[in-house]
């Protein structure tokens, strides 16, 4: 019996608040038509890449 | 900006659908090159456009802004007392009216000069396309209230809006280091550079940068050289913000651009960053750029303001791409219905979850939920505050003022 109650009073109060933090969630994505989308490739030239003069890794000792 | 048809004296407007310039009376039309050939703008005579006489209209003081450095075109500033639009106006014209309230007026007050964009997007989106595409957005949304998805369109305005294009050539070398709990700390030495093109940064002071930046992307191989044919029909704006005072927002921005790429090839690195907390620094950074080229440029778009309860509701439309930038209001009645429809479903499934965790005694289990429920509640608060940071943007009066101090006919 102890189970019941406790997983009703846990268990609603999980629910609640994952409902509250899906409908803020669900309504910043609705209501903000157009987010920044305008990334790098849009402004590099035409054929041409982000070019590498060095490069090197390792695990620090 | 109005011009003049030489067939029929009627208003000529440049078409984005056609590609081009047709009179609204006779509807005589020709390519822009064409246009300008006609109206031989290159040979206009300065002395043919002295001031004359002016019923209606009230002179501008000369802008602060224009630099001697920059290409200047002649043009004649109008302020209209009827409708508070200010138009710029080509100096072969003999006489016209108020092309956004109709009134009518006897040709130009001064001649003006005014810094010439060295380049144009035209239009690509009529007015009725900018609306379509605002509809078919907000049908997307579920959150969207539905008087705002009516579509009660007050007032429409396409605005060539004044952006510095800069060419940049940048390098930088640095030593990013990774943490990881599993194996380590990893060092990744990188040199790289890179040359970004036509790098939008708009330069009107009352538009918003945030704002402005989210109706990129621009199509920036569309660019033409500049034709003040094309400003026909529309509003064409000037910059307040100097190329000079941007140069280190672009240097940053091809910054961003440039790490970001180095960070991709750091396996260990994670980019997502929950607040200020990261799992990489970046060391012994040393940069060097070059600014090769900045020109000034005149990109598209429509301000929409839709009617909803007492106010006005700002909607912005890239006049290129069919972008749609909006942070629209919310009603709590449906909040509320919406709220109440996830509750239904999460109440049950975290009742029977807790109920099975309980009942087997797998309470370690409890840390599972407890992180899923405190990812919710960060996403929840993370996107409430980002639609109120953007809501306040949108109705800032500078924003606001940069659409509805235009007044026109629609």
């Amino acid at each position: 019996m102890i189970h019941i109650i406790l997983a009703i009073v846990i268990g609603l109060a999980l629910g609640l608040v994952n409902a509250a933090g899906g409908t803020a969630y669900g309504m910043s994505k609705s209501n903000i038509v157009g987010e920044q989308e305008g990334a790098a490739a849009d402004f590099m030239k035409h054929g041409e890449d982000v070019v590498f003069h060095a490069k090197s890794d390792r695990k620090k000792t | 900006m109005s011009l003049v048809c030489p067939n029929c004296v009627g208003q000529v407007m440049y078409d984005p659908r056609r590609e081009k310039m047709v009179c609204l009376s006779c509807g005589w039309e020709a390519t822009e090159e064409e246009f300008s050939k006609l109206e031989g703008r290159e040979n206009y005579d300065r002395e043919h456009a002295a001031p004359k006489v002016v019923h209606g209209w009230e002179t501008k003081a000369e802008p602060e802004w224009v630099q001697d450095e920059d290409e200047f075109m002649e043009t004649n500033i109008y302020h209209c007392r009827t409708c508070g639009a200010e138009l710029m106006l080509s100096g072969t014209e003999a006489s016209t009216f108020c092309s956004y309230c109709g009134a009518a007026t006897i040709v130009f007050d001064r001649v003006s000069k005014e810094a010439r964009p060295k380049r144009i997007i035209p239009f690509k989106l009529t007015r009725e396309e900018a609306l379509a595409s605002i509809k078919e957005h907000f049908a997307k949304g579920s959150y969207i209230p539905s008087k705002i998805k009516e579509l009660t369109v007050d007032k429409v305005r396409a605005i060539y809006m004044p952006y510095w294009l800069f060419d940049t050539y940048i390098r930088r070398s640095m030593t990013v280091e990774a943490r990881t709990h599993e194996d380590g700390t990893f060092l990744y030495t990188r040199d790289a550079s890179c040359r970004y093109e036509n790098v939008t940064l708009d330069a009107s002071k009352r538009l918003n940068n945030e704002m402005s930046r989210r109706l990129e992307p621009f199509r920036t191989d569309e660019l033409v050289e500049f034709d003040v044919a094309y400003l026909s029909g529309f509003y064409a704006d000037r910059y307040d913000v100097t190329k000079e005072a941007l140069k280190t927002t672009n240097v940053q921005r091809c910054r961003e651009y440039l790490d970001d790429a180095i960070l991709d090839t750091c396996p260990r690195v994670n980019k997502r960053t929950i607040g200020t907390l990261s799992n990489y620094t970046k060391k012994d950074v040393q940069e060097e750029y070059r600014i090769e080229k900045i020109e000034y440029a005149l990109l598209p778009a429509y301000f929409v303001n839709l009617k909803y309860d007492t106010g006005r509701e700002l909607v912005m439309v890239n006049g290129q791409t069919g972008k749609v930038v909006a942070n629209l209001p919310y009603e709590k009645k449906q909040i509320a219905k919406k709220f109440l429809k996830n509750a239904l479903i999460a109440c049950p499934i975290f009742v029977l979850l807790t109920y099975g965790i309980l009942r087997l005694g797998l309470y370690p289990a409890f840390l599972i939920l407890a992180a899923f429920t405190g990812f919710m509640v960060a996403g929840g608060v993370s996107g409430y505050r980002k639609y109120k940071l953007g809501k306040y943007r949108m109705s800032a009066s500078s924003m606001t003022s940069y659409s509805n101090d235009r007044e026109d006919r629609t």
